[in-house]
Order: C-alpha cells, then sequence, then structure tokens
C-alpha cells in the first residue's frame, strides 16, 4: 500500500545526510534584472574550504560589475568546480596572470636543457603544449607531495604555503591552460588515469 | 505562647553564627581548537598526504639537529655527508639522511590481506601487539623517492614506531641495508612562556585579602579524571564514582578538607566515561532476529550509561567547569581526531554548554581528543589514550611513560595514524605535529599511574602525565597549576576483608 502520508516517506532524510551538488536557480538570467533583488545570501562556509568563499567574493563583484557574461560564466560551472577565472584573488595568482607565454617557456626550456638525455619518445610529447608539459612536470615533481587526490591548484598553494617555494612559472601555466580547455587541467593526468574505471569493471 | 527557646527537643534556634561558605577558584581558560574538523569535510583524498605534510614540517629541524651534531664528525677517516633523498645513499659512502620510519611488521592489520582473503572487517581486529616475538619485523626509513631498510644495533635503544621523523647516519652496506650508527630526531619544538594566550590575573592587592576565596594561580589544582566508564552493567565501581562526585563537591567533609577541595578549579575528564555494554557482544551469537528499523536494531541500544554520567556532570557543573574528552569508548568519530561528544547526549547538563560558533568556552566544554589548550597559562596537550596505546602495540616494553617522552621528542602526538591509527585524511594540514611544546601533556585511560619531567636542548620543560583509568583503580590526578606538581587521589570504600 502507498504511504498514506507524505511524512513516512520523509525518514530516509538523515540517511542521504551527503551533500549532493545542486543547481543554483538564484543566478538565471532570462531576462535583465537589477542585480540587488538577486543578492541571495550564501550560507556561511568555514574559512577552511576555499571554494565557497570565493564564490562570496564574486557574489559582491556582481553589485559593481553588472554584466551579463561574468553570470553566464557562473551559470555554467557548478559551485564545486569553479573555473580559476573568478579566483584572480590572491597576490600569487596576480602575479602569474603577469607572466607571459615566453616566460614559461623559457623556463620549460631551462627544465630540458638541463637534462642529460634528450627526449627519447617525442611522440608522446606532441600533442601537449609547452604548458601541459610544464604542468605534468609539475606533477611528478615528488617535492611538493603526492598529486593524486588533489587539484594543481590546491597543490601548488599547499607548496607555497609550507615554503617549498614552488616556480611561479606553474601557476601561470596553470591559469593559461584553464583558460585554454575549461576545467580539464585542475587535476593531474595521472590522477585521471589513476582514477578512471574501466568499461565492464565490477 | 510558648517560645522556641522554652521547647527542648525539637527544633533548634540557629546558634548565630551565618556558615562560612568557600568559594571555588575561579578557572582561567582557554580552549584552541587545533583539533577541529568541518562539518562538510571530504574523505576522497589519500592518506599519503598526512605523510607528506608530517616529513615537510618535521624535517627541517630534524636536519637542524642533526647537521649541529654530524657536522664535523669523521668515521674511519671519512666525513659524514649529507643526502638529500633516502635513494641518494651509495654503497660503502658515510652520509646521513632524513625521512619517515616505517616499521613492516606482519602482525600489524593488513588490509591487503583482508581483502586478498574476501573478508570485509567492520571494525578493526584488535591484537594486543603488533610487533613479533621472533624478529620478522624490520625498520625501514621512507620518503618521496624511495625505502631503505635500517639496520644496527642502536636502533634497539630507541623507540621506532611507523611516522616518526630521524635522520641517521651510518652506510649502504652490502645486502643494501643501511647500518645506522647513530640517530637523531627533532626533539621538543619552541616552548612558549606561561600566559602566552590568556591573560594572567593581577596580583592581588591587600584590600581584597579579607576574602576567603582563593586566587587563581595561588595553589589552584587541575583535576584530571578518565575511565569514568559509567556502565549500566557493571556495577563495582559505581560507589567510588558517587564517592568521587562528593569529592569534587566538598560534600561530606570537614570545613578544613573543603578549604582544599575549593582550591580545585577545574576537572578534564580524559576519554572513556561511557562504557559498552559487554554482555551484549555474547547475544549476538545467538541467531535472534533482530527487530530492525531505520536500518539499525534499537534494542541493542542501552541509554543508561549515557544517563548516569548526565546525571554525574549535572550535579557536579553548577560548581565547577568541566572540559570533556571523548575516548575510544565514548559516543564520538571512530577515527582521530575525535571530534566533540554532541550536546544532545546530555539533556541536563546541556544547558552548561553554549551554543556552537560562540566565542568564549562555555562552562561544560566538550572538546575534540586530542585537545589542546591553556588552562592557568599553562599549554596543556591531552589526549584520551588511543595514541599511546597504539604506540604501545609497537615496541616491546611497559614504559608508557617513556613512550609519551618519545612522542614530544618526535614532535608528533599520533605518529602512527595513519597507519594502524584510523585519521581522518588530513590534506592541507596536519595537526597532530606539535608545533609549540607544551607545558603539561597528559594521556587519559591508562592502566597505571605514572609522571615525569622532561627537559628540552633549549630549556623547554615539560610534566608528562599518564592518567590512570578511574574505573580500573580508582584514583584520580591533581595538578597544581603553580608547580605543576602532581598528586593522585584514591578513592576506595575500605570493604576490604568480607
Amino acid at each position: 500500500m502507498p504511504p498514506t502520508t507524505r511524512k513516512s516517506t520523509r525518514g530516509a532524510g538523515p540517511a542521504s545526510g551527503a551533500k549532493q551538488s545542486t543547481l543554483s536557480f538564484n543566478h538565471r538570467v532570462t531576462k535583465p534584472v537589477s542585480k540587488a533583488g538577486k543578492d541571495t545570501p550564501v550560507k556561511p562556509t568555514p574559512p577552511t574550504v576555499e571554494i565557497p568563499v570565493v564564490v562570496v567574493e564574486k557574489q559582491q563583484d556582481d553589485n559593481s560589475r553588472a554584466t551579463t557574461p561574468s553570470t553566464t560564466a557562473e551559470l555554467i560551472s557548478p559551485i564545486t568546480k569553479t573555473s580559476l577565472l573568478e579566483r584572480e584573488k590572491s597576490e600569487a595568482e596576480l602575479k602569474a596572470a603577469k607572466i607571459s607565454d615566453a616566460a614559461v617557456r623559457r623556463y620549460w626550456e631551462g627544465i630540458e636543457s638541463s637534462r642529460r638525455a634528450k627526449e627519447v619518445h617525442k611522440k608522446h610529447g606532441e600533442g601537449l603544449t609547452v604548458g601541459e608539459k610544464v604542468l605534468r612536470y609539475f606533477d611528478v615533481s615528488s617535492q611538493y607531495g603526492p598529486c593524486i587526490g588533489i587539484t594543481r591548484l590546491k597543490r601548488w598553494k599547499r607548496a607555497e604555503r609550507l615554503g617549498l617555494n614552488p616556480p611561479i612559472e606553474v601557476l601561470a601555466a596553470l591559469i593559461k591552460e584553464e583558460e585554454r580547455v575549461d576545467g580539464q587541467a585542475e587535476r593531474a593526468h595521472m590522477d585521471e588515469l589513476m582514477s578512471s574505471t574501466a568499461v565492464g569493471a565490477v | 505562647m510558648v517560645t522556641l527557646d522554652e521547647v527542648d527537643g525539637l527544633l533548634q534556634k540557629s546558634l548565630g553564627e551565618t556558615p562560612v561558605t568557600v568559594e571555588r577558584a575561579p578557572s582561567i581558560y582557554k580552549p584552541l581548537h587545533s583539533f577541529a574538523l568541518t562539518k562538510d569535510r571530504q574523505y576522497q583524498q589519500q592518506f599519503a598526504d598526512i605523510y607528506f605534510l608530517r616529513l615537510t614540517k618535521i624535517k627541517p629541524s630534524v636536519e637542524e639537529v642533526a647537521s649541529e651534531a654530524w657536522e664535523d664528525t669523521v668515521v674511519g677517516g671519512e666525513k659524514a655527508r649529507k643526502v638529500e633523498r633516502v635513494l641518494d645513499v651509495r654503497q660503502g659512502e658515510l652520509c646521513w639522511v632524513a625521512g619517515t620510519v616505517y616499521v613492516d611488521m606482519p602482525m600489524k592489520p593488513n588490509i591487503l590481506e583482508d581483502v586478498s582473503k574476501d573478508r570485509w572487517i567492520s571494525a578493526p581486529t584488535t591484537v594486543d601487539h603488533y610487533y613479533s616475538e621472533d624478529g620478522r619485523d624490520s625498520i625501514m626509513l621512507e620518503d618521496d623517492s624511495g625505502r631503505i631498510k635500517l639496520v644496527g644495533s642502536i636502533l634497539k635503544d630507541f623507540f621506532m614506531v611507523t611516522g616518526c621523523i630521524i635522520a641517521v647516519m651510518g652506510t649502504e652496506n652490502a645486502n643494501g641495508e643501511f647500518e645506522v650508527l647513530d640517530l637523531k630526531f627533532a626533539d621538543l619544538p619552541p616552548q612558549p612562556e606561561r600566559w602566552d594566550l590568556s591573560k594572567k590575573p593581577k596580583a592581588k592587592d591587600e584590600d581584597t585579602e579579607m576574602t576567603d576565596s582563593p586566587t587563581p594561580g595561588q595553589g589552584t589544582k587541575i583535576a584530571i579524571a578518565s575511565g569514568l566508564e559509567f556502565s549500566g552493567t557493571d556495577a563495582s565501581y559505581a560507589v567510588e564514582l558517587n564517592l568521587l562526585l562528593e569529592y569534587l563537591l566538598g560534600e561530606a567533609l570537614d570545613p578544613s578538607t573543603q578549604k582544599e577541595l575549593c582550591q580545585i578549579s577545574r576537572l578534564i575528564i580524559a576519554g572513556n566515561s561511557i562504557a559498552t555494554d559487554k554482555k551484549a557482544g555474547a547475544e549476538d551469537n545467538k541467531e535472534k532476529k533482530t527487530h530492525k528499523k531505520y536500518g539499525y536494531d534499537s534494542s541493542s541500544y542501552n541509554p543508561v550509561p549515557s544517563q548516569l554520567f548526565d546525571e554525574f556532570l549535572s550535579e557536579l557543573l553548577p560548581s565547577m567547569p568541566v572540559t570533556l574528552l571523548p575516548g575510544v569508548l565514548d559516543p564520538a568519530n571512530a577515527s582521530y581526531p575525535q571530534q566533540p561528544i554532541h550536546a544532545a547526549m546530555f539533556p541536563k547538563s546541556r544547558g552548561y554548554t553554549v551554543m556552537p560558533g560562540a566565542t568564549e568556552p562555555g562552562w561544560l566544554d566538550t572538546v575534540t581528543n586530542p585537545w589542546e589548550g591553556e588552562i592557568e597559562g599553562w599549554k596543556v596537550l591531552g589526549t584520551g589514550g588511543q595514541n599511546l596505546d597504539d604506540v604501545f602495540k609497537y615496541v616491546d616494553s611497559d614504559d608508557r611513560l617513556g613512550m609519551m617522552e618519545a612522542m614530544c621528542r618526535w614532535r608528533c602526538c599520533a605518529p602512527t595514524a595513519p597507519d594502524t591509527l584510523w585519521a581522518y585524511p588530513f590534506q592541507e594540514d596536519e595537526p597532530f605535529v606539535l608545533k609549540e611544546c607544551p607545558h603539561l601533556y597528559f594521556v587519559g585511560c591508562q592502566p597505571q599511574f605514572g609522571t615525569k619531567v622532561i627537559e628540552g636542548p633549549n630549556g623547554q620543560v615539560v610534566r608528562l602525565i599518564a592518567v590512570p583509568s578511574f574505573a580500573e583503580t580508582k584514583e584520580i590526578v591533581l595538578v597544581d597549576s603553580e608547580t605543576l606538581n602532581v598528586s593522585r587521589v584514591k578513592i576506595s570504600t575500605g570493604l576490604g576483608g568480607v
């Protein structure tokens, strides 16, 4: 017999306590509306979680920059995977944004020239840009910790916080790669290989 | 009309003197929330980050100590060189390197073995000790480049557990093993001054000396108890628990003892306040159909222990502030660091806690395990016992105070996390590393009382206390807040011989 009242089906509430990413209906811009009405309060999050705090900052920015492209950018990327476009707040990132492509290429050539042996498997590196090569080199640099299970940006920031001096060119390459392919350069390539599930796997 | 004076044998007129009220000493208290985890924490990350964070944080200090010690050592005509990575060690070359210790023990619970035998265990199997008697254990040094096996007679002189950071000097022998000639730890971290975080109370001037209340910082005491283990089934120590309550409240004692007792400004309960029913396990063997609703068997839950503990607290709290650390038997999360016991467990004592998010701690302060804070100006680090019990399983020794000392000198209060001690996979910061040396380090739920004072190379002084479990020993510990001297109070009922 189907449940007579709606209340009995709500018993599953506590079991589904895990937070699921929800669609954000707060910024569905279907017609030009003044931003003041759209200022939905984001729930206060603890300061250790980086990403939601950034969304709050972004909303404060919305009051000053009432432009639709920025809101559509928010529309596309859900809160859990904000693109780096929105996070140009920290000092290191601002500095890294100033570093040119040529500087990144020079950094990479510096690394390559310090190696005694030439590149053996050139064909594997053919489809990769210099930026992606710099990032993959950063991934396997074990002095900054394991690259699995952490985004490249968080790993860079953590290395800087611990005083390991990760090269700023890596952050520049990361920002540029994020602009090129939205979201694909976020995690280490090895991370994607290790956590991918094969078709037909149990 | 008959006045009260004329009537004998009934009510007595009061003697005219107002009874002297003794006031309890106030407690100057500031908890730190170093071990608090956020509510929406992720569990997707790997545990390797913990080891990386620990090594990165402690390695500079270890290397400093090591280079100071081994800078000019010449052994057999060869000078010791520093190598950056563990794998850079060359055969026959005298060198020193720093890394994390990994102890490979066949008796350690091994998840790979369980998976291969197709046995999914829900709770970790508890073994008495992990070390094997016949020397099958091997100690290795590891860092992000690789591992190398350590041999040498000097290794037996030190406690070695997985996760401590050391620097070793020696050479690689023909078997590919590293022969250790000397070993160094990071030793005690810098110690802050007393009254680093909280404000020191001003010295009393003569006008206020008339009151009886003792001033803070002048001989006040901190009481530490653990293993109260309120139980619904085991009543062997219930009388002592009641007597403990009366002792702390100062009831049923004469005024001179009460004067001493009002010096106790705070009670810290270091774990295991609520015992699990031991009989419940035996009944599971019978295949009786348990009535399951909402996914758990409600008949196996016994609310009596937490009710008893709540009553104890609610009677004690009006008089004394309490800091409550969870232990391994308490209703808090199973992995380290344990989060504070939820206030919903204490319906009567709940009024003494503060709302979550308040800045000032409440009269009843439920805190994490391990816990850091400042009491009467002294920096205090306390745990509920799981870290020491786990280290105890690694080494063949009874010297628990020596292990506590080793943990301070390794600068890590839970080195075996996450290897054999379940821990949260920290990714940003590892809080078990001691950044500052505490003045007082206590570990609860130990089988016996023990205390020791250790000293560091830069004048650090730490008082170590192994707090005994009340259910076993019926003892609590009193710490003097000026001198950090420790005294033990045993509550016994004197029913021997019957």
